[in-house]
């Protein structure tokens, strides 16, 4: 008999089970549910009749502040109210209001899921908590059922592992790196599947920078993007946890539908070009395309270090003035944390917007939305068509490359700057 | 016989040597400032018939473009951002270049900032808060954007000179005690006409004593008075903010002795309090004490009315070390990224952030309602400038009106709250 | 200016028409024919049910106090309302109805002299404007409109005023 990958051990400890393996399908307890948007799943409530509370008011986290950090519309405003009111009457404790941020980077900061823990969210990058070896994966109206129960079916998924190794050249960043798996797995190339990373280059990153390459696994197509747990997670994870945890480690002999093997060294700067995120490109391959617009934040790069990174190439450096600059931190604590290192200053010397905490124009919701026959580069991780109006280009890049491209006032090799 | 300043400054604009009150006159515009609207001038131009709309204005160097009302654009709505990409267009079919985009900061704020607000000049913007250029001893008021594509046509419109009514305001202001409460007294005890169709002289030992950012908010908010112009005097305060910044050279205005006056109110500043307007006007305005029952929703302090420095350091100092009311939404907008600056040099935004306080970037959208919409029933306690039915959101939502530090107190407490009670 | 009689059926508001009522910030953005659905609706929903082409809109202290914006006037247009009157007007409030070409005038005590539904008739003479309740009697009289805002009325508002003017060539 072989040995099971992360992804099954977890499944099988949540699912009360010895062991399970790719095909089954498996009853899972969830140790934490995200929402942002609850308003529906609220009226199905109603509609039904009879829904007293959640299973667990400690397990469910609700962050109406994720996509808007201002409701910047009557209807989000009302919409709003009502989610707060009945976040009270179902029980829910949690409930990140109006400017407190990006719920992922908070479920991972506010210590709402831990190694080996199940979490389950109405968002596709929940994906993002596997940075911590929490088995993260996303769904949507199906949580209504998980509110009530506090369990999910799972198909248990062949995985795929994803080796980094090597070291990466200055100028050259996690994201690149996250691009680069993205664009060789392809949007598909992980369907129904698990992703797991290891290899020495994964393990010299940081928790939020792990948290990337999670993130993007679902662009991939994939139910999860995992970690092992490890002497970084352990650091991260001390005094956070809300509970105590037992991390789930992978078995040597642990089967892979699939592992890939990447060296890092070699890498240039990448930039996934229109109209897909998976569409990963060398960044030189798109130098020269002009921007109007460039952003800085949103869950795969609104973390203090992807706001060092950006200051890096702003400092003493002015935004071109063909080109608004968006800086929107994760959270509070991010933001907080960039006044006291003067990156808040960098910024507004260089003649950025910086906005309160959420998500960002990632979804061309609250503030920032394109117009016509405009192009945007950003450290977000999506770029579909239609997320803004209907003739314009998106990017996604390093926030090396992003600053840069705000500098120049097009797509350029950010390494000049630095 | 002696003239008012609005007299001598629309005599000049004039090329008269004296005017009197209740003549017309043409007055030449030195600068003005047009913000989102612009682009609305240029398409009242094609509907009216005029062919290629708007295609020069008669000097550049006397139009400041913006973006601040809704900055950077917002909403799920491409029409917003559509319109912005049409602002960019005109501005560069016109060729003006003192264009700010989405990234200076509120009008009259970055039009003070960058010193295109002089004193003894003339400033017309279409909005009604431009009278706050008064406060630097500048004839501000406010036109349509209709009338302003005149003015942009020929640098000049018509104007009948006001009367003036003179504010005294002696005594020295309590802690806690601020200017955005003399101006309340003034509207809770005369009413929102006492100042129609009138220039308002502000003066005596107390104004003189005001800084800068209180005689803004005072005149900024003056035109909910009525006012047509609201004016105080060029004093050293006033000469060291705008010689190192001034676009161009200047000559202050003052009163002459002999200048006639329709009617003088007096202000004894040492007996106000902290006051409160109550919904849905600036009529009804009573000590903050007395709605100390009212709980909040919101808290706002920003807007060209209180964005300044001095109005987020009173939050900060009323805040420091304490958390906003968890029941509460605070928000912190600077009226331009360069008290955002200046604010954050000084520690106040971090502070606030601490304190749970939403600090947004400067623009519009919380005075307007446009962000950080009001749900009925909700109520929101704000220093901003304008508290009317239906302002900031939902008509069913209630909106008081008071100072920064007033709003501050409330933020924490969760209920309206005499601010000298936590200072 | 030229004797003009305007001869309507009141629609009648109270003190203090604000234009954050007239022209709510929400609708505002939506364009005109939106707006005009929910002009007024903080005091009076459904206002435009009761607005026909032709009406005088008649209103208390400070008509139009508060924000400048335009539409708050150029609802008036599409509402076909033919003059306002109220007891004071605003100042920039008037100043935008003159420059859209709405006559308005503020007259100090209509207000108690008509009521809803009404008829109106104002008659604009080179010495005196008069308004008189043609319903049930009464009658006010006011000075004629200055004669720099007459030429802006008359040319139909600053638009047209500035065709004319650039096509005489500057």
């Amino acid at each position: 008999m072989s040995g099971h990958t992360l992804t099954e051990k977890i499944l099988a400890k949540a699912s009360g089970k010895k062991e399970v393996s790719p095909g089954e399908i498996v009853i899972a307890r969830v140790d934490a549910l995200f929402m942002h948007s609850p308003r529906y799943k609220f009226k199905h409530f109603e509609k039904i009749g009879g829904v007293k509370s959640v299973w667990d008011g400690d397990k469910v986290i609700v962050a109406v502040g994720h996509h808007q950090f201002l409701p910047s519309s009557q209807e989000y405003a009302d919409a709003v109210t009502f989610v707060r009111k009945e976040c009270k009457r179902y029980g829910i404790k949690h409930l990140y209001d109006m400017g407190t941020g990006n719920g992922h980077y908070l479920m991972l900061e506010k210590g709402h899921v831990w190694p080996g823990a199940v979490a389950v969210g109405s968002d596709s990058h929940t994906t993002a908590y596997g940075c911590i070896g929490c088995l993260a994966s996303p769904m949507n109206f199906e949580t209504s059922e998980v509110m009530l129960s506090g369990k999910a079916w799972f198909k248990v998924p062949p995985t795929l592992l994803v080796k980094l190794e090597g070291t990466v050249k200055r100028g050259v960043s996690a994201r690149d790196v996250a691009q680069h798996v993205l664009g060789i797995v392809g949007a598909d190339g992980a369907l129904w599947h698990a992703v797991e990373f290891d290899g020495a280059y994964l393990r010299r990153l940081s928790i939020q920078q792990r948290m990337i390459f999670s993130l993007l696994t679902t662009e991939m197509g994939a139910m999860c993007g995992m970690m092992e747990t490890d002497a970084v997670t352990l650091a991260y994870m001390e005094g956070r946890s809300r509970q105590p945890f037992e991390p789930v480690y992978r078995d040597t002999d642990a089967r892979y539908a699939k592992v890939l093997e990447i060296d890092v060294s070699e890498l240039e700067p990448q930039i996934a070009v229109p109209p897909q995120p998976s569409y990963t490109k060398p960044l030189a391959d798109a130098a020269g395309k002009k921007v109007q617009q460039a952003y800085v934040g949103g869950c795969t790069g609104g973390g203090i270090e992807d706001m060092r990174m950006a200051a890096e190439v702003m400092r003493g450096r002015k935004v071109h003035p063909e080109v608004r600059l968006i800086v929107v931190p994760g959270t509070v604590a991010v933001f907080e944390q960039m006044m006291k290192e003067g990156l808040v200053e960098v910024f507004t010397s260089a003649g950025a917007l910086i906005t309160p905490p959420y998500c960002g124009p990632c979804q061309m919701i609250c503030v920032g939305h394109l117009g016509e026959g405009e192009t945007m580069i950003g450290t977000h991780p999506r770029n579909l068509p239609g997320r803004a109006a209907a003739d314009t280009e998106i990017y996604l890049a390093s926030p090396y490359s992003t600053a840069a491209a705000a500098v120049a006032g097009e797509i350029t090799d950010p390494r000049q700057y630095l | 016989m002696g003239m008012t300043m609005a007299e001598k400054i629309l005599a000049r604009q004039s090329g008269r040597k004296e005017v009197r009150s209740g003549e017309y006159v043409t007055a030449k515009v030195d600068q003005v400032c047009i913000y989102d609207s612009f682009i609305d001038i240029d398409k009242g131009m094609e509907e009216a018939g005029i062919e290629g709309g708007l295609q020069r204005v008669w000097d550049k160097e006397r139009v400041v473009i913006l973006i601040d009302h809704g900055a950077p654009a917002m909403d799920k709505n491409v029409k917003m951002a559509q319109k912005h990409v049409a602002i960019r267009n005109l501005v560069k079919k016109v060729g003006l270049p003192h264009f700010f985009d989405v990234k200076a900061g509120i009008c009259h704020q970055v039009m003070v900032d960058k010193g295109y607000i002089l004193p003894g000049s003339f400033v017309v913007v279409p909005d009604s808060h431009t009278t706050i250029y008064g406060a630097l001893n500048c004839g501000g008021t406010g036109i349509g954007e209709t009338e302003m594509a005149w003015v942009l046509h020929f640098g000049e419109l018509w104007f009948q000179v006001p009367s003036t009514l003179k504010v005294e305001v002696s005594g020295a202001l309590p802690d806690g005690v601020t200017a955005k409460d003399i101006f309340l007294h003034v509207s809770g005890t005369y009413g929102t006409e006492v100042g129609q169709y009138k220039s308002l002289e502000w003066t005596g030992p107390t104004i003189d004593d005001l800084s800068l950012d209180g005689r803004l908010c005072i005149a900024n908010q003056s035109v909910e008075l009525g006012a047509k112009f609201s004016l105080f005097q060029a004093d050293q305060k006033t000469l060291d903010f705008v010689k190192s910044r001034a676009v161009r050279s200047y000559e202050p205005v003052a009163p002459d002795r002999d200048a006639t006056y329709e009617t003088t109110i007096t202000v004894n500043a040492a007996q106000l309090e902290p006051l409160v307007a109550q919904p849905h006007g600036l009529e009804v305005v009573h000590p903050a004490a007395h709605y100390r029952q009212v709980k909040i929703n919101q808290a706002n302090i920003g807007g060209c009315a209180n964005g300044r420095l001095e109005d987020i350091a009173w939050a900060a100092r009323i805040m420091k070390g304490k958390t906003v009311h968890p029941e509460v939404r605070c928000i912190v907008g600077p009226a331009s990224w360069v008290v955002y600056k200046e604010a954050m040099q000084a520690g106040y935004l971090e502070t606030l952030i601490d304190a749970g306080v939403i600090v947004c970037h400067p623009h519009c959208g919380p005075c307007t309602g446009m962000m950080g919409a009001l749900a009925p029933g909700e109520v929101c306690i704000t220093a901003t400038s304008r508290n009317f039915k239906g302002r900031m959101g939902s008509p069913e939502a209630n909106i008081y009106l008071a100072s920064p530090a007033t709003v501050a107190a409330s933020a924490l407490a969760g209920h309206i709250v005499d601010p000298r009670e936590v200072i | 200016m030229a004797e003009r009689i305007i001869k309507g059926k009141v629609v009648k508001l109270g003190d203090y028409v604000n234009t954050d009522v007239i022209s709510p910030g929400r609708w505002m953005r939506e364009g005109l024919e939106v707006l005009r659905l929910h002009t007024m609706e903080a005091i009076r929903p459904d206002f435009y049910k009761d607005v026909q082409p032709g009406d005088i809109l008649v209103g208390g202290r400070n008509f139009g106090c508060g924000s400048h914006r335009e539409p708050a006037t150029a609802i008036m247009e599409v509402l076909g309302i033919a003059a306002i009157v109220a007891d004071s007007v605003a100042r920039l409030y008037y100043r935008n109805a003159i420059a859209f070409g709405i006559p308005v005038f503020a007259v100090e005590g209509i207000s108690r002299m008509v009521e809803e539904g009404e008829e109106l008739e104002i008659t604009l003479g080179a010495e005196r404007v008069t308004f008189r309740n043609t319903t049930r009697g009464g009658e006010l009289s006011a000075l004629p409109i200055p004669e720099t805002m007459a030429k802006v009325l008359e040319a139909g508002g600053v638009y047209k005023l500035l065709k004319q003017r650039l096509a005489e060539g500057i």
